[in-house]
């Protein structure tokens, strides 16, 4: 058991080192996530009242999207230099790496958010500073989901033709779930509602297919 | 083996041409029409045995992926391969035939309920996972990676439905299962059984038909192979 959690930290620490050095997929993310924010304010004027209604959707749209990038970009670093060569080669179960990557990506997705969210504030003029625990708390429950499924999709699209082209036609249908309990708790939060029934769906979803794609993933990795 | 299996294809076929005109035959002569509804109510003789299909299709998808992850025998990637094929034939079906009758009954073409709106997330599902299909030349890949998808997607079916079902729901209620009071004329109910009979049987011919579609298929493609290879 210990030896299963030192390699799994072992796996964990490459890639956030390498994130530390490089910045990459982080800076990619979050610059997505801005821009879709703008993008989003031409489309939906930010000054009226109305478009508070919009906003906890308008959030998820941003996440899920560089969301998406943040995914690719974890998978990707694997094929510069045979690097998937040689995390196959270690003797360790395959779930090991999705783990490591799940872990990986929710990091990386988590701190995009939370970066993205005094942007939001900014520009849609929406104060989150008193809600913001609960909705960290959501963020964090629904960035599982997303990357449970999305670790376990990279994989299997990585290795198509044209690679991650169609990773998000297959990833969107999937976290439906996620996606819509995460608008909804979020909309909850800003009306000062209770969010318990979305945060429960969040938490079931995360368990579920992290508990599926763990003993699937390593199918995705096989010559 | 290979006449057996044609003679199999051949009795159904000739069962399935004489029931499909029975099957006409009761919904729009034998079955009376709704009182408040009228002729439109007939959709639901096709509507929810093309759902049922769907379903069924989808859950087969399922066991087929399984199998190819566990006993890696191409039969169960062909079986696969055909219930996604025929399930999402008849998925679209079930979205074009709710809406003409949503359009005159609900007065909208479409509403954001729970059935309607896990039906079309299953619709998309499926059309991804055939997509993902078309991507991946290599047989034994494509069926372990798409494999993969058809067991996702299929524990994911009633997550969607309740987390939809949370959301809102409006479809009408199962007129089955509420007991005496919420039921059919007998005469609607045999016949909505006699159109779940036909459509299974239409399913069961479409899937062995496209499955040995593609047993064939996979045959030309090794045949032409070793064509290439001797000249």
């Amino acid at each position: 058991m210990r030896g299963t959690i030192a390699r799994l930290g072992a796996l964990l620490a490459k890639d956030l080192l390498l994130e530390l050095r490089t910045r990459q997929g982080l800076l990619s993310m979050t610059l997505f996530s801005f821009l879709s924010i703008l993008l989003l304010a031409f489309a939906f004027e930010p000054s009226r009242e109305e478009t508070r209604f919009l906003a906890p959707g308008l959030l998820w749209v941003a996440f899920a999207f560089s969301g998406t990038i943040g995914l690719e970009h974890t998978h990707a670093i694997e094929a510069e230099l045979g690097g998937m060569e040689g995390l196959l080669l270690a003797p360790m179960d395959r779930g090991l790496i999705y783990l490591a990557k799940l872990i990986a990506s929710t990091i990386f997705m988590f701190v995009s958010e939370v970066l993205t969210l005094p942007v939001f504030t900014i520009f849609f003029n929406v104060d989150l500073l008193p809600i913001l625990p609960s909705l960290l708390l959501l963020n964090l429950a629904g960035t599982i989901g997303f990357c449970s499924v999305g670790t376990l999709l990279v994989a299997v699209t990585a290795r198509t033709r044209l690679k991650g082209v169609i990773l998000p036609v297959l990833l969107f249908p999937v976290i439906v779930p996620v996606l819509l309990a995460a608008v909804e708790g979020t909309a909850a939060i800003f009306r000062g509602e209770p969010f318990g029934t979305p945060l429960k769906i969040l938490v079931a979803f995360d368990i579920i297919f992290t508990s599926v794609s763990f003993l699937t993933f390593g199918f995705a990795l096989e010559e | 083996m290979a006449a057996e299996r044609g003679s199999i294809d051949r009795a159904l076929l000739w069962i399935l041409g004489p029931a499909m005109a029975a099957n006409l035959y009761l919904i729009f002569f034998y079955a009376p029409t709704e009182r408040t509804m009228g002729l439109v109510q007939k959709i639901f003789y096709f509507h929810v045995p093309t759902a049922w299909v769907a379903f069924l299709a989808f859950f087969l998808v399922f066991i087929g992926s399984v199998g190819v992850l566990a006993a890696r025998k191409e039969s169960w990637d062909r079986l696969a391969e055909a219930s996604a094929s025929v399930g999402v034939l008849f998925c679209s079906l079930v979205l074009v035939t709710g809406p003409i009758w949503g359009k005159p009954v609900w007065g909208i073409w479409w509403t954001w309920d729970a059935r309607l709106t896990s039906t079309l997330v299953l619709w998309f599902l499926y059309v991804g996972y055939l997509l993902l299909r078309s991507y991946i030349p290599d047989a034994s890949r494509r069926a372990t990676l798409s494999a993969i998808l058809g067991i996702i997607g299929f524990v994911d079916v009633p997550i969607v439905y309740l987390s939809i079902r949370w959301w809102r729901t409006q479809h009408p209620a199962p007129v089955f299962a509420g007991g005496e009071s919420s039921g059919l004329d007998p005469r609607m109910r045999a016949a909505f059984f006699f159109s779940l009979a036909v459509f299974t049987i239409l399913f069961v011919v479409l899937l062995r038909l496209r499955m040995r579609g593609t047993a064939l298929e996979r045959r030309a493609e090794v045949v032409l192979e070793e064509r290439r290879r001797s000249s």
